[in-house]
Parts: C-alpha cells; structure tokens; sequence
C-alpha cells in the first residue's frame, strides 16, 4: 500500500519532468517557446486522465480482470449457444437432482427438532441382547424415580407414555392421540402454553383430571375460543379439565393432542415409560452417558424387581427421530452425487474438445503476455460461469421437483414429534448454499483438467504451425476417453442399484398378499375400559357391531380382527405345542378373528371348518393355523384336532379346527410368519378383544361405505369414534411407499445417469471422427473399406463401454452391499439385474456410437484430404 | 458490430504496448520519455498514440511484477525515473522472443486482425 502510495506520488513529477523534456526537445529542433510548450502538451495527451487509468491500475486489479473474464466468458458462451445449452443443461440437470435429494435430506436430517437447544435433548434407551430388542420403552416409574433423584447429568428429566382417547361430547367421536406426561416434561423441553398452565407436581401426584390441549385441537373444536380454560372435555367415557393450550406445533412425542398429568406408580407394572432428560449445561454427551450406566448398574444391583438383562444408555433425540431413515437418505445421496460427477465428466470432457479449437487463441493470448495462471483463472471464469447458469437452472428445476418427491416421501421419513412432516420440503437458506457451494465445485470439478490442458500450448510453436498438433490431439482424445470410461463405470453402479430395487419392488407387486385387497374397506375401533370392563360386555359389542355391519347395504360381508395385514401388525410371541417340542426361535403372530373373517378377506381354507357362531366363550377352544405352521410342525400329520397352547399366562389349550393359506402381513421386509388364529369370543385374554379392525367386504367402492359404517358404530354406540379409516388397496399402497420411494427416486437418478453417458459417449466419437477426418480420409485413400472404417470407430467407442461396465461391475459389487437390507427376494449379485443393465448400458452405448460411425463411414476421401 | 471491432482493436493496441515496452526494456534501462520516443520511432501504428497512454500501462506492468523502477539519471544528468526488467525477469518470454526471427513482422501480424482467428 506504501509502494502504491508513493509510486502515484511520483507520477506528477514524472509526467511534469516527461512534457518539460519533450518541450526542451522541441526548443532545440527550433520551435517558438511558446508552441514548443503547446505541443508537447498535446503530444502528452490528457494528463488527469493519464493520472486516473495510472490510479486504476493500483486499485483493485483482480475484481477489474474478474470483470473482464466474465464479459469475456459471456461473449463466448454466447457465441456458442449450441455449446451452452448443452452443458448449461447437463450441469443444471446434475445439480437440480442434488439439491432437490439435498432440501429432502434437510428437512429430515439436518433441521433441528423445534425445540430449544435441541441438541441437548436426550432419551434413555434400553437394549435388551436377549430378545434383540433396542427401544425408548421396557422402563417403569421406579426407574425413572431413581433417575430423577441420583442423576448427576440432567438439568430436567420427564417421563412420559404414549395413549390414545376417544374424545366425546364435542360432536363427532374421535379417537386422539396423547401422552400421559410428568410435569416436568414440559420444562425438559423448554415449552410453555401458549394459554392458561400447565399442570402442578400435586395435580400430577393426584392425577388430577386435567388436561392440556394441542394448539390444533383447540382450533379444530373449540374455534380457538379463550374461554376453553375451565371447561371439560371427555377422553374415554371421563371427564377432565382444559388447564392450557400448548403452542401451535407443539404434539409430543407424536402428533399428541392432549396432554395428562402421568401419576407415577410405586411398582413396576407399567413397563411402558418413555424418559427424556435435557443434559445440563457444561456435561458432554459422553459423561452424560456415563453416568446413566452408572445408574443403570445401581438400578440392577439394588432393585431388585426391575427389569433384568436390560442395557440403558442415551440417545439423542434428534437421533431417535431419525435413525432409522437416515441410512437411506445417505444411501440415495450418494446415488444421486454420482449423477453430478457423470455431468462433470460431460462437460470437462465438452470443454476438453473445444480447448484444442480454442489453441489459436490460446496461443496468441500467452503470446501477448497473458501468463499461465492468468489463463487458467480466465477458463475457470468460464467454467464458473457455466455452473452458475446451470446452478440456477438446477435450483429451478429443485423447486419444481419439490412437488414429486414429496408426494412419494413414506410416512416413516416423517421423523415422529417433529410436529411437520417432511411434506415441506423448503428451499430455504441452507438448501440454496448448498447449490451455490455445489455450483462452484463442479466449476471445479469440470474445470480444472481442461484449463491446464489448454494452457499446455507454447505460443511460438503453435503461431508458426497453421493448425493443431497432432499429439495434443492425441492427448485430448485419450483423456476424453478415460472420461468416458468413468462416466460408464459410475453409470453401471447406479443402473445396478436401481435395477435391484426395481426388481425388489416389482416382486413386492407381484407379491400374492393371500387374501384379495381390492374392495375391502378398513377401520378401527378401541373399547374403553371405562365402558367395557368385561369381556362379556365387549363380546356383546362386538355381535351388536357385526349384524348391524352385516346388514349394510352394498356390504357382502364384514369381520374383525386384531392384528390387521398391512396394517398393526398384532402380537408375536412363542407357543407350546401338545406332545412336541417346536423348534428353537419358533415365533407366531397371534391374532384374534371374527366369524366370517376368511371369507371377508377371501382367505383361502385349506383344511378342516371355519369359525362358527357355536365357537362361544362357553364351547372348547378352537384355533386355526396358517399353511405355514401346519408344515413346519406337522409336516407329515393332519393337523386336525391337534393341540396348541397359544401362551398367555393361564390360558387352555385349543384344538386345531382348520388350516388357512399364508398371509403377507406387511411390507417387504415381512417374511410369512406362521400365525395362529383364535375366535374373538374365546380370545384368551381381554386386551386382544379392546382393539379391533372391521374389515367389510364391499360390493361398491369401498370408501363409498366409510359413512355408512360409522353409523352403523354409532348405532351401536354413539360415543365411539372409528379412525384410521381406509380402503385394503390404500393401505397396500402405504406399505409399499418406502420402496417406492427409493427405487423410484434412484430409478430416476440411473436414468438421468444413462442419458448423460449416451451424450458423452457420442460427444467424444462424433469429435473423433471430425478429428479423423483426414487418417479416415487417408485410409479410405488407401483402399479401407467403409466397413472397415465403421468397425474403426465402433471399436473405439465399444473399447471404451466394455472398459467402463468392467470397472463399473466390479465397483457396483462393492456398492451395492449398502443396498441389501432394503432388497426384496433379490440379492445383490442378482444375475439377470446384472446381465440386463450390462446389456442395455452396451446397447445404449453402441447406439450413442452408431451416428458418428456412420459419418465417418461416408466420408469422402478426396474432401478428407483437402480437410487439412 | 464495427464498435466491436474498435474495441477489440484498441485492446489489441493495449497488449502491443506491452509487448513493445518489454522489448525496449530487454536493450537495457530506460526513463518514460526516452521510452516513448523509442517506441515513436519503432512503430509507425503507435506514433498516433498520446505519449501519455505509456504511464498506467508501464504501471500495470510493475504491478504484474513485470518490470520494475528505480531512481536513475537520464541522457543529460537529469534526475528521472528509470524503469527495467528485473534481474530474473520473465525469463520465458526472452526466450520466446528470441525465437522470433522476426519480432516486428510477428507484432504487425497481431496487429492486423484477421477475421478467421481466435474464437470458433
């Protein structure tokens, strides 16, 4: 600065010493003082302008030459519009892809739980080695008690257990969802009400019936009213106080619409109880860690009746939230990054054939002094410039994909308690930086190579020749053609990835699910304790329901069960067998039917009867076996008559009345469990008869029927609600959803991938052969045949494919071990998945090749010659 | 269109003046006034320019660390600037240059533009 400083300083006296010199000049060549004076100031020019462009020159050089490089680049860019549509396109097609699986994986992983300083929020988490279990529940009060008391880690510490309740009184019955929470919880999460209080540690002790409302039911029913403190609300046939609204968006743990004082029990009953706890300010996770083992080897030395073979650590919360989608959520990324990489090879390879075009300016650029670095930083302006329009465009097309990839997004990628749903996926700050950072390292990425390539050319040599050199042509081709060879091994790994999971969802398809989906209608019921003590009274319900049910018009036939497919997924557990042993790890689904159930669902009855009225709490048990368990305990007996104990504590054994065909129970990572069906009156215990799923066969469009069913509840009892109302074929289509999404998200991204390697694979052959001309021109000259020529050519480019799928299988080997898990009755060496992409990405690539083999095949060996 | 071209063709006269100030500079030391004289004399295509138009451009070229100025005494021990190639200086561009057989043939070449270079 000094320097600058004094060098302008001196330049007044230079240029005042220049013009008396050029005046002493004119003077002694014989000139008047006067004009001898007078023309030297002429011949000097403007001296204040002088002064400015000096001043200039030691101002911000850089941002000057960035300016002029962008002009520059522009001017280019626009004279080659054909050029720039292409890459612009390539780039914003490859960067549209990644921030759009980018704004998913932000609204998912990224965004921090509504809560303040979320990242202190933790759950305790139990593990349990023995029964492979891993989970936020199997805690009880007394554990939490100890928590709260020896704990030295946590500034707040809430337990709490998730329930539902059906809400009465306020027109329609509706079931909601809710928590029983200790006051604490609140604190624990930093969230006051936005109306009226929270409950006291009193009310809490006493259970006092009061409640805490969501900011969303107030508005749903009470029109957001400020006179709802005070007034009562009936949960489950009782009635409790409205003491508070909580703030919109508040609905812990998940989608919670009431809040209730949790009483803490004095025994271990209830092993139901979720804890959180906020680390105190200055403890770190892992002392924090610590110290609930420490506690957990208290809990199990000196409590004796709490859980045993239980391992509790903590959790983050953000963690529990999103563990299990996270996985995928990388995995797709990762897909579609290699999307972007296959559009960088694109263009630098792009750039790379028009660098040896560009040699003659080049040339005279560096000729005229413009240094090495200066030129790279000129072609990396270009490149940023072209990244930046194809950024743009990328976010465009982000935003406007935005709509598709939310529709597709499964229910479980909506991270539970974080009170949105990942259906708004934002392009917010974070999301454009991401494609603003993205746009640069591609300029990068796809910039590099061919600005140092271009710049490798020596002024004098290239001005004295007339054309581009052969070796640099040469060299050229060589690295376009290791690009090539990438952008086909990067594209095999994703059409690989996506072919298996295309073929794991068509199996899933085609998957025969045991009963017919299409017009069946579903919805569910929970009978209050309060109203239904016995199961006398819930059996009464239940015969009440089904003729009313079975009376509808438009209904062929209706039934219930407990443990839907596609649905709740019942109860599992082992079970002894009369006479045998079963063999080790044998687990059953235990579900509770209805008469009439296989028939609603068309199950198919292998063996023995069906369930008949007669089957009464007062007649022998009888139970029905799927297909499954019938062959894997009775292999070569009729199962008929046999006996089986379905193990609940104290209950009889029942005899074998039937066999039914095997039902898929869920989605794809369901295998045909055997399962066990036992009759709704003779359920062994009360609490399978408290939940039900009505399943009614429809002769008319199934959610047509939705009102008149829920009239016929009402009918029976006018205080019930029924929820999850749904056609069979909607909740098919729900448990297909992950899959969908992810095959369709990755099928998508392959396909992108196939595209971009087909322009690439052309772009590098149709440039070689123009480079060719002359060698085609000089051989055909010679006697080549035009079908050795085309054989020329296509033998390149197939060198190229064959060299690419090689190293591309071998990578996809390796790739798509990640990817197992979420397969579908396919491994990852699958041959035909492997076979077929191979196929289609060689037949593909020789097609790409075919139009300039073809050139080169017609071309004209006396025009070729001349080409020079 | 033919502003275009004007542009082009002053900006060409720009890098020409670099390129022959270096040339001067490779005879030896020299201060701004006998600078632009020499340059007067070598080139007919510059003798329009204004004597002035040599400062920012010298100034740019120290600045790119091309050349350098020192205190120095002119041909009639006057006090002036002087300006210079640095000792190691852009040691490529004497070699290019030497290789020329034909410097001013090559400028002129540059100086002429010809429709069919550069950019394609």
């Amino acid at each position: 600065m000094r320097r600058r400083k004094r060098m302008l300083e001196e330049l007044d006296q230079e240029i005042r010493d220049h013009i008396a010199r050029e005046t002493h000049d004119n003077l002694e060549r014989g000139m008047p003082p006067e004009e001898a004076r007078y023309a030297a100031v002429r011949k000097f020019g403007n001296v204040t302008q002088v002064r400015e462009e000096t001043r200039e020159v030691w101002s911000v050089v850089w941002l000057e030459q960035l300016f002029l490089d962008l002009r520059f680049a522009l001017r280019m860019l626009r004279k080659n519009p054909g050029f720039t549509a292409v890459a612009v396109l390539t780039l914003a097609l490859g960067i549209g892809a990644n921030t759009a699986m980018f704004a998913v994986v932000n609204a998912v992983l990224l965004r921090p739980l509504p809560y303040r300083n979320a990242d202190q929020l933790v759950q305790l988490w139990a593990t349990m080695p023995v029964f492979n279990y891993s989970g936020p529940g199997q805690l009880c009060d007394p554990d939490y008690l100890l928590w709260t008391k020896q704990n030295r880690a946590f500034s707040d510490i809430a337990a709490f257990g998730q329930r539902t309740g059906n809400l009465t009184g306020l027109g329609a019955p509706e079931q909601l969802k809710g928590a029983e929470v200790t006051e604490t919880l609140f604190s624990t999460l930093d969230v006051t009400p936005s109306l009226g209080r929270i409950f006291s540690a009193e009310e809490e002790k006493a259970a006092a019936p009061v409640v805490l409302l969501s900011d969303k039911l107030w508005k749903e029913r009470f029109g957001s009213a400020s006179n709802v403190l005070g007034k009562s609300i009936t949960l489950d046939a009782k009635s409790y106080t409205a003491i508070g609204v909580m703030p919109a968006g508040f609905q812990f743990p998940n989608e919670s619409d009431f809040w209730l004082p949790h009483a803490l029990a004095g025994d271990c009953r209830n092993t139901d109880v979720a804890v959180i706890a906020r680390i105190a300010p200055g403890v770190g996770l892992a002392a924090a860690r610590a110290d609930v083992e420490r506690l957990a080897e208290v809990l199990r030395v000196e409590h004796s009746g709490g859980p045993s073979g239980i391992l509790i650590s903590i959790v983050p919360l953000k963690e529990v939230m999103v563990s299990n989608v996270r996985r995928l959520l990388l995995i797709l990324l990762g897909g579609v990054a290699l999307v972007v990489l296959i559009a960088c090879a694109n263009v630098a390879s792009m750039l790379l054939a028009r660098g040896t075009t560009r040699q003659r300016e080049i040339a005279i650029r560096r000729a005229l002094g413009a240094g090495k670095r200066r030129l790279i930083f000129q072609m990396l302006t270009e490149s940023l410039l072209l990244a930046s329009l194809g950024g743009g465009l990328g976010v465009l097309i982000a935003a406007w994909s935005r709509g598709i990839i939310a529709t597709l997004i499964p229910a479980q990628l909506g991270a539970p308690g974080t009170a949105t749903s990942v259906g708004i996926l934002q392009m917010d700050a974070r999301v454009l930086l991401f494609a603003a950072l993205l746009s640069i390292a591609t300029s990068l990425v796809f910039g590099l190579a061919p600005a140092f390539q271009a710049v490798r050319v020596m002024p004098g040599g290239f001005l004295k020749s007339s054309g581009p050199t052969a070796s640099s042509g040469v060299r050229v081709r060589n690295l376009r053609g290791i690009l090539v060879i990438l952008e086909m091994a990067l594209t095999i790994v994703l059409l690989i990835s996506a072919g298996l999971l295309l073929k794991s969802f068509v199996r899933l398809l085609n998957l025969n699910p045991g009963f017919d989906p299409k017009n069946l209608l579903t919805f569910s019921i929970t009978l209050p304790e309060t109203k239904y003590p016995t199961p006398a009274n819930m059996d009464r319900f239940h015969r009440e329901l089904l003729a009313r049910l079975r009376g509808l018009p438009g209904a062929r036939s209706a039934a219930t069960i407990m443990g839907l497919p596609m649905g709740e997924q019942g109860i599992r557990g082992d079970l002894t067998v009369e006479g045998q042993a079963v063999p080790p790890g044998f687990i059953v689904r235990k579900l509770v039917v209805s008469t009439d159930y296989f028939r609603a669902m068309e199950i198919k009855l292998r063996l023995g009867r069906d369930f008949l009225e007669r089957d009464s709490a007062q007649a022998a048990p009888v139970l029905i076996v799927s297909q499954t368990f019938a062959d894997q305990i009775w292999p070569k007996e009729n199962p008929i008559g046999k006996r089986v104990n379905p193990g609940f504590s104290g209950t009889p054994f029942y005899s074998v009345a039937g066999v039914v065909s095997d039902v898929n129970q869920g989605g794809p990572s369901e295998n045909a469990l055997p399962a066990i069906y036992m009759p709704y009156s003779q359920a062994p215990k009360a609490f399978l008869m408290e939940f039900m799923t009505v399943v009614i066969r429809t002769a008319v469009a199934p959610t047509s029927l939705a009102r008149a069913a829920q009239g016929a509840v009402e009918s029976v009892d006018a205080d019930l609600p029924i929820f999850e109302v749904a056609s069979m074929e909607q909740l098919v289509y729900k448990s297909e959803a992950e899959l969908r999404f992810h095959s369709t998200l990755l099928g998508c991204f392959a396909g992108l991938a196939l595209v971009l390697a087909a322009v690439g694979i052309y772009g590098v052959l149709a440039y070689s052969v123009t480079q060719r001309t002359n060698e085609i021109g000089i051989r055909m000259a010679l006697g080549a045949e035009r079908r050795q020529v085309l054989r020329l050519i296509l033998g390149y480019g197939a060198k190229l494919t064959l060299a690419g799928v090689a190293i591309g299988l071998v990578a996809a080997l390796a790739a798509t071990r990640v990817l197992a898990s979420y397969l579908f009755g396919v491994t990852t060496t699958d041959p035909a998945v492997l076979g077929g992409v191979t196929l289609l990405l060689v037949c593909v690539g020789l097609a790409a090749c075919y139009a300039p083999a073809r050139r080169a095949m017609r071309v004209d060996p006396m025009v070729a010659l001349r080409h020079e | 269109m033919s502003t275009e071209d004007e542009r082009e063709r002053i900006e060409r006269l720009q890098e020409a003046l670099d390129l022959l100030i270096l040339r001067t500079l490779l005879l030896g030391p020299v201060d701004g006034h006998a600078m632009a004289k020499a340059i007067e004399f070598n080139s007919e295509d510059l003798s329009q320019l204004e004597q002035g138009s040599l400062y920012p451009v010298l100034h740019r070229l120290i600045k790119r660390r091309w050349i350098s100025a020192e205190a120095g005494a002119s041909e009639n021990n006057r006090r002036a600037k002087c300006y210079k190639l640095p000792p190691k200086g852009p040691r490529q561009w004497t070699l290019e240059t030497r290789k020329w057989d034909k410097p001013a043939h090559a400028v002129a070449r540059i100086l002429r533009p010809t429709k069919q270079e550069g950019e394609s």
